[in-house]
């Protein structure tokens, strides 16, 4: 077998993996770390059979992804409406974008501290947090995707007369979508990151709540299970949207058929 | 069809647009222009680039108010007019069938209405197994055919055509231009087409309008005396090569 098709894209995920955990594995063993520093890749395994088994890992993955998918719901539909309103009124783009744009010099990670303390440590201010972070991506692309709309669409809706509400199902909504989803995969991701830092604040709960517990007492192998979990919980966010493109943007994914006409020659 | 003299009634229409960067004036792109369009009547306009054509289609699409003068439509706001421009200005998110039923769909024609009607139109214009194409796979000619079915499709009361055949190479283009003039002597909707081809203008149309350069007033209102049903083969007689060289001769 040749070289080059050994490595076809196919095989070369599961390679990097193993690649990866071999690497994992040796530099365990040999290294000559504590294993509450490095612990190797069988105790981990085991860790996590535990936390599966006793439901420990279950409870705390269910309460991340419901602050995830409930901040990137909130964030993304309050993005979306506004970023509708941006678009379309540009006095009101003047008016807010001084605030909006000063709004992203602030870290996250620095006002979280302040979300839990003003809105508790449960589940709301996590939603909140998730919320924040997912907003501004998800805002400035659905601007740019509704900017993107084509006047000469415009010009045939209006001939058509249609509604403003048709307006928007049949041309805003299409036309943004390609950039509009390209903004909801980055904030997909943004917010597993908003709400671990929200659980790493003040929370009973979470993936991020077992990270500084497990954390605090040493037990490495289990603060491994919980980033390898959050890191599948962010590739599964991230898949989901790259199927939903799949889907809704089958139009632009198509390759280009040579010029052909059905009667075989050239119309 | 409301009840009207005319499909389209123009009477002293002028277009201004605000004055470009650095300009004291505005810009009159257009008139003063009077003519009427009658019912069931081709009419084509000829005139040099930046002439106000398109402009003026605008206008008649309700896309652009007159700046003064009036301009009426046969069925006011409520008038279907049907627009298809130079490019096929399609929706790449709707496959050929789609596209050619958004009119009918916006109206709230009933889907399965409105899909045998798409069929049907998808079979004049000779797209059969195309219904499902994505636009993006189509030559600018089958496009540009998508485009005109989208805008008869409804049958529309007045059928605005600004250079429909001019981003097409020069075969295509008359193969087009003979397949409009087939299906409009089918149909006989009231069409006002917009092109930079004297025969193009001759071969399809009941009178060409000839603008002057900016700003565009109409020059020759002349009436083409060729009989109905027209052929191609007429580009060739002795009448069409007169009214061509008077075209010609107007345009300057
Ligand atoms: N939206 C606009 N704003 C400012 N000026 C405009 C606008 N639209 C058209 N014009 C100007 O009006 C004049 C007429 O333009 P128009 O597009 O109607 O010409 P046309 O006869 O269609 O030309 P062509 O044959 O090249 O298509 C041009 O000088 C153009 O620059
Ligand atoms: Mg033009």
């Amino acid at each position: 077998m040749q070289l080059s098709s050994f490595l076809r894209p196919r095989w070369l995920m599961p390679l990097s993996a193993a690649l990866g955990l071999a690497a994992w594995a040796a530099l365990s063993r040999w290294s000559g770390l504590p294993a509450f520093i490095l612990p190797p890749p069988g105790r981990v395994a085991a860790r996590l059979w535990l936390t599966l088994q006793d439901g420990t890992l279950t409870r705390h993955t269910a309460a991340t992804l419901l602050e995830v998918l409930l901040g990137l719901l909130a964030g993304s539909l309050a993005a979306t409406l506004l970023g509708y309103g941006l678009a379309r009124y540009r006095w009101l783009e003047r008016l807010l974008s001084p605030y909006l744009v000063a709004s992203q010099a602030i870290p996250i990670v620095a006002i979280a501290p302040l979300i839990v303390i003003w809105f508790g440590p449960g589940l709301f201010s996590k939603v909140l947090i998730c919320a924040l972070i997912v907003f501004f991506p998800i805002l400035i692309n659905t601007i740019v995707g509704l900017h993107a709309v084509p006047e000469n669409l415009r010009d045939l809706m209006r001939s058509l007369h249609a509604s403003r509400w048709q307006t928007l199902r049949y041309l805003e909504i299409p036309a943004a979508m390609p950039v509009f989803l390209g903004g909801l995969r980055i904030g997909a991701t943004l917010s597993v990151i908003g709400a671990v830092v929200g659980e790493f604040v003040g929370a009973d709960r979470g993936l991020g709540f077992l990270i500084n517990v497990a954390r605090g007492q040493f037990d490495t192998a289990l603060v491994f299970v919980a980033v390898f979990t959050l890191i599948l919980l962010a590739l599964t966010l991230y898949g989901t949207v790259v199927l939903a493109e799949h889907h809704w943007l089958r139009w632009q994914r198509c390759p280009a058929r040579p010029p052909q006409s059905p009667g075989g020659t050239q119309p | 069809m409301a009840m009207c003299a005319a499909v389209v009634q123009v009477e002293d229409l002028t277009v201004q647009f605000p004055p470009a960067a650095g300009e004291e004036n505005n810009l009159q792109a257009l008139g003063p222009v009077s003519f009427a369009v009658q019912p069931q009547e081709f009419v084509a306009v000829l005139g040099p680039s930046g002439s106000g054509k398109s402009t003026l289609l605008r206008v008649l699409a309700g896309l652009l108010p007159p700046s003064t003068g009036r301009v009426q439509v046969c069925g006011g706001s409520t008038a279907q007019v049907g627009l298809v421009f130079q490019q096929a200005n399609l929706m790449p998110w709707r496959n050929v069938l789609q596209n050619i039923t958004l009119p009918l769909e916006l109206r709230g024609v009933p889907q399965a209405e409105a899909q045998r009607l798409g069929r049907e139109w998808i079979e004049v214009i000779g797209l059969q197994g195309f219904e499902s194409a994505w636009p993006r796979e189509l030559s600018g000619g089958m496009a540009q055919r998508v485009a005109l079915a989208r805008a008869l499709i409804q049958n529309p009361d007045l059928l605005l055509l600004d250079e429909p055949f001019g981003a097409l190479d020069a075969l295509t283009r008359e193969r087009l231009a003979a397949e409009l003039l087939t299906l409009w002597q089918a149909r006989r909707n009231t069409v006002l087409m917009v092109t930079h081809s004297i025969s193009e203008a001759l071969l399809l149309s009941d009178r060409v309008l000839v603008f002057t350069s900016r700003p565009g007033r109409i020059s020759l209102d002349l009436p083409v005396t060729l009989p109905r049903p027209r052929q191609e083969e007429m580009r060739y007689t002795a009448t069409f090569g007169e009214m061509a060289r008077a075209l010609r001769a107007a345009i300057g």
